[in-house]
């Protein structure tokens, strides 16, 4: 069976991941060892959960990496692989199986991570599939790149907007956060950008600060406080 | 009890607005690298570097009451930094070194934390304005135990197991349990617990010999009977709380340990000689008013108070007394 | 017992008690809604607000917004899956696909009753046992709650169907960060690399905001907008077939959220993940389960409402705080002067049983305020994300900033929101990994204090009799789900064959 592209997305990643969790575990299980894994008396001690809970974790994550670089056969990948077969044969069209397999269709959609083994859920939107594939747009025309590029700049903006936190004050940096998401990701127009992004922090300071008397940030232009 | 107080009330808020009409021509002289009087420009901040509801929260929130009560111009809001067993509210508040308008409820972390080796600071870093009483604590036993004094605990820890349940490594009842095997060459066996409804709840499952907790932690369960108190780990008798005036000291049983988890305000480091003096004045007065009676007896604190350069002493010994214990 | 019922009825029915129940049943639901606001939260950082109230007036406000805001908690998890807190996670499996399938109406409005049938069985209980039933939360020792943190670590079974190795994988995850910051035993400093916000380990409050609000925004945005959901009014309503399907798992939900919640500690999110554990084991829709099945809103919101009101057990009966919101009520109690404790029924019945008829009060008022604005709330997901997302950005970090007052909370917001775009990319469970960080610090502190008592043997779980039964329950549920699959198979197989091919369940992704 040919690997459409995108899923070989999806395994490299799950390949890093898993990669990424092995490291992780195993890092633990080593410092934890130098916490000493018993006290005197054979006391539990402060480095026996870490050392036998990152163990598991290198260990498990390990066996993942290995079965994911031997062709794709994690146990999450064979409920994929199965879902496709069972999608092609239930809808004849061949564009059907590889929607489900796009990134942006992970079975389940949305919260499909929380509920593991929910089949895809048939997602009220445009198509026959969970999500968008791979050539269709979102309601609002963007395809694939577009959203991939939104969804880094919004998350670059996170990160700005915290850092900005100590010039701004935590409502300046959220309104600058709230314009420049409404005007340049979601492509407004500045002018309701503003008023949206404008009454949006000032009912978030109405909230917090009016109301829940929680003080926050001003920064060193002190807007709100 | 009630007379008294109303009218040590009436003579120090005479004081207090004698002290803070004098305050300037007082402190004007010896503050010349401050330049002159101090008074706080607009609200003053009480961060708490514990969550709302716990000892060190209510703490704060009376002295900011207190502070309020003593001296009507000042204006104080509570505000709780936690994290890191205080370490996150402290560390902060090294930050606002120079600030007079911010102040900290302080207590025994301002010196287990350092002592621990995670923080940068310790408690010269800050200036110390006022301590405000001690919450000492009380060996606990379930109703049912065969034990009736703390000597009997410790004669019993000679020949069999005693398992104490503590709050933590640094938390009082540790310590005092520490000092005690020190002084009676006995050993207790730690069982670690988190809180001290965490412990009460051990003591009546019955699934720990002894405790130490602070009265106001469990002064429900011992009116109610459920639990006895064999010893006070304090330098005098509680007999200002009837409930509790029974109680001997542990001294008084042959173990020479007091030790208690002090309650006190802390102002930043590198302030002004005027603003340290205005806030010790205003603490001086803010212990004499009425706010400052309640929350001592209502959380059955010792009312020790130790003011500016006292109260530094007394953080001095304490801290040498914690290092012996914790760093060793 | 009547006399104390009248009494206490005649506090909370006063014109003023009324009012304010009712603001803080209402403030405590928009509290709820707000994402990164929780019961906890909402409670403690209202607490100053109230102290110019009489105290058993501001009790009863206080209580007002713990229920309420687990009730908002139960909104969010619904509409845009993001809960509140940890006790509504589970809520979120299969209430957030119950919404994408327009049917967000009936699962809030069966998520208010379970809740209002939960919270009137847990009262009617706290009120006539509240005492033995404490004296028995007090038999449940270190070794004990070993055996039930391990009972709840097994549940993790339930929410890995298909993926029981990546489920498994990250509670583990969950348990080992959990165990960041200072050691319950010898006060070491673990993974903390020098920082002192480590020292407390990382925050679950804020990871939970990070993982499901921001990460599931992250989501959407690279999932592609779906059209807003037009649903009718008929499919907003609860249909007779709903309630029909509710009433076992709301009574099993509610009598299970009562025993776990008597249990000082992690009650309510041990009670709503178990009682979606067994729903999904005896429901004979158990493979709907994930997919948008009602028992799976009904099942946990009835427990973790059950739970919240018998964590009032230890709370008043002993003044030993049954969880963490309750700690902070046990707080407030301080603050007003009010020494909790055993002689508290005695000494302070007004207040006492004041507050607890309050909480039928507010219970009833949040049945009326909820149940019809069910289908209103539902219509919010009529607004295109578009519109929707940079607001729940906003008041998740201003929300993660006002738990500790510090930025430090709002960065890990960032962080678990990234982690938690690639986790629903990649599919990895999430549920797991909270119940791991939520269970992981009670799990590990159990351990220590029983390797303590028992001297350094951890046998001694087996040689307590109450410890070993819970055991057991714990090994039969690991071992159970082989024999009950098999057995539900054979008598499910049939039922899906002949159900639509179109079903949500195609046969392929079910198999267990």
């Amino acid at each position: 069976m040919t690997t459409p592209p995108t899923r070989r997305g999806i395994a490299v990643e799950q390949a890093v991941v898993h990669g990424l969790l092995a490291a992780l575990g195993l890092g633990a299980f080593v410092m934890a060892l130098d916490y000493g894994l018993f006290l005197e008396e054979s006391r539990v001690g402060p480095g026996l959960v870490p050392a036998v809970v990152g163990g598991l974790i290198a260990l498990i994550a390990g066996w993942e990496l290995v079965t994911t670089l031997r062709g794709h056969r994690t146990p999450h990948d064979r409920g994929l692989a199965e879902v496709v077969a069972a999608t092609a044969v239930d809808a004849p069209s061949g564009g059907a199986s590889s929607e489900r397999a796009t990134p942006g269709g992970v079975p389940a959609g949305g919260s499909g991570s929380m509920s593991p083994d929910g089949g895809p859920v048939q997602m009220p939107g445009p198509g026959p599939g969970p999500g968008p594939g791979p050539d269709d747009v979102d309601i609002f025309g963007r395809t694939p790149e577009e959203r991939s590029r939104q969804l880094w700049t919004v998350s670059a903006a996170l990160v700005v907007a915290a850092l900005l936190v100590p010039l701004l004050g935590l409502l300046g940096s959220l309104l600058v956060l709230s314009v420049f998401i409404s005007a340049v990701v979601e492509k407004r127009g500045w002018l309701p950008s503003l008023v949206v992004s404008f009454l949006a922090v000032a009912a978030v300071y109405g909230v917090f600060v009016g109301f829940l008397g929680v003080p926050l940030p001003t920064g060193l232009i002190g807007i709100g406080g | 009890m009630k007379r008294t107080r109303s009218a040590v009330l009436a003579t120090t808020s005479v004081l207090a607005l004698s002290l803070a009409a004098c305050g300037g021509a007082e402190s004007g002289g010896g503050s010349a690298a401050g330049g002159g009087e101090f008074t706080p420009r607009g609200d003053v901040t009480m961060i708490v570097p514990f969550g709302a509801g716990g000892g060190s929260d209510l703490a704060g929130r009376a002295t900011a009451t207190m502070i309020e009560a003593a001296n009507a111009d000042v204006n104080v809001n509570v505000e709780n930094r936690e994290g890191g067993s205080g370490a996150v509210g402290y560390s902060n508040f090294l930050g606002q070194a120079g600030d007079p308008e911010t102040l900290l409820a302080t207590e025994t972390a301002l010196l287990a934390l350092p002592i621990s080796g995670d923080v940068e600071f310790d408690y010269t870093d800050f200036t110390p304005i006022m301590k405000l009483g001690d919450d000492f604590t009380l060996m606990i036993v379930g109703a049912d135990s065969p034990y009736q004094t703390c000597t009997d605990v410790v004669e019993a820890a000679k020949t069999e197991r005693i398992t104490a349940g503590i709050s933590g490594i640094t938390g009082l009842d540790n310590i005092v349990f520490t000092l005690t095997e020190q002084q009676a060459g006995v050993e207790f066996d730690r069982v670690p617990f988190e809180s001290g409804g965490e412990l009460t709840a051990a003591l009546l499952g019955g699934q720990i010999d002894i405790a130490s907790l602070n009265p106001g932690e469990i002064i429900g369960q011992l009116q109610a009977g459920e639990v006895k108190a064999l010893c006070a780990y304090s330098e005098e008798r509680y007999s200002d709380y009837e409930e509790l005036a029974d109680i001997p000291t542990a001294e008084e049983q042959g173990i020479d340990v007091a030790f208690a988890q002090f309650r006190g305000v802390l102002a930043p480091g590198g302030i002004d000689e005027a603003a340290r003096q205005f806030w010790i004045e205003t603490m001086q007065a803010a212990v004499e008013t009425d706010e400052y009676q309640q929350y001592i007896e209502e959380n059955y604190l010792q009312a020790n108070t130790a003011a500016g350069d006292e109260f530094v002493e007394y953080l001095e010994g304490n801290n040498e007394l914690l290092t012996q214990v914790l760093g060793g | 017992m009547l006399d104390n019922l009248v009494l206490g009825f005649s506090t909370a029915l006063s014109v003023e008690n009324l009012l304010w129940c009712f603001v803080g049943v209402l403030v405590g639901t928009v509290i709820g809604v707000l994402p990164g606001l929780g019961s906890t939260t909402g409670v403690a950082v209202l607490l100053p607000l109230t102290l110019s109230l009489e105290p058993v007036t501001g009790l009863i406000m206080l209580a007002g917004i713990y229920y309420g805001s687990q009730y908002g908690g139960t909104i969010t998890s619904v509409l845009i899956s993001t809960p509140g807190e940890a006790s509504s996670v589970v809520t979120t499996l299969d209430g957030y696909q119950m919404a994408r399938q327009g049917r967000a109406g009936a699962a809030l409005s069966i998520a208010a009753i379970g809740s209002f049938v939960a919270a009137i069985i847990s009262l009617a209980l706290l009120v006539a046992l509240a005492p033995p039933f404490a004296e028995f939360a007090l038999d449940f020792g270190p070794p004990e709650m070993l055996a039930v943190m391990i009972l709840g670590l097994a549940t993790i079974i339930s929410f890995a169907g298909d993926n029981r190795v990546l489920g498994l994988l990250m509670a583990l995850v969950g348990l080992l960060i959990a165990t960041v910051g200072v050691d319950p035993g010898s006060g070491t400093s673990r993974f903390t690399f020098g920082s002192i916000y480590l020292l407390s380990g990382i925050p679950f409050v804020e990871v939970m905001i990070g993982l499901f609000a921001v990460g599931e925004v992250l989501y959407q945005i690279r999932q592609g907008a779906a059209a807003p959901i037009r649903a009718g009014f008929r499919e907003l309503m609860i249909s007779r077939e709903d309630l029909r399907r509710s009433g076992g798992p709301i009574l099993r939900g509610s009598f299970l959220g009562f025993l776990f919640g008597i249990l000082p500690g992690a009650g309510s999110t041990l009670a709503s993940f178990m009682a979606y554990g067994i729903e999904k084991r005896v429901s004979k829709r158990g493979k709907e389960f994930g997919t948008g099945a009602i028992e799976g809103v009904a099942a946990p919101e009835a427990a973790n409402n059950a739970a919240a009101n018998a964590n009032f057990v230890p709370t008043l009966t002993l003044g030993i705080p049954g969880g963490a919101t309750t700690a902070v009520l046990l707080g407030a109690f301080m603050i007003y002067g009010i020494q909790p404790g055993p002689l508290l029924f005695d000494e302070q019945p007004t207040l006492v049983w004041g507050l607890l008829a309050s909480f039928f009060i507010g219970n009833v008022i949040l049945l009326f305020l909820n149940l019809p604005l069910a289908p209103v709330f539902a219509q919010l997901l009529r607004v295109p994300y578009g519109y929707m997302y940079p607001l729940i950005l906003l008041t998740s970090l201003v929300g993660a900033y006002s738990i500790t007052n510090g930025m430090y909370s709002v960065w890990v917001v960032l962080v678990f929101g990234i982690i938690g775009y690639f986790m629903k990319r990649l599919d990895l469970p999430m549920a797991p990994l909270v119940l791991g960080l939520v269970l992981g610090p009670l799990f590990e502190k159990a351990l220590v204090q029983t390797s303590a008592i028992g001297d350094g043997n951890l046998l001694i779980v087996f040689t307590r009799p109450l410890a070993l039964a819970v055991m057991a329950i714990a090994i039969l549920q690991v071992a159970a789900p082989t024999i009950m699959a098999r057995l539900l198979r054979r008598r499910a197989t049939p039922r899906s064959r002949r159900s639509d091919p179109a079903d949500s369940t195609p046969e392929g992704s079910s198999r267990g």
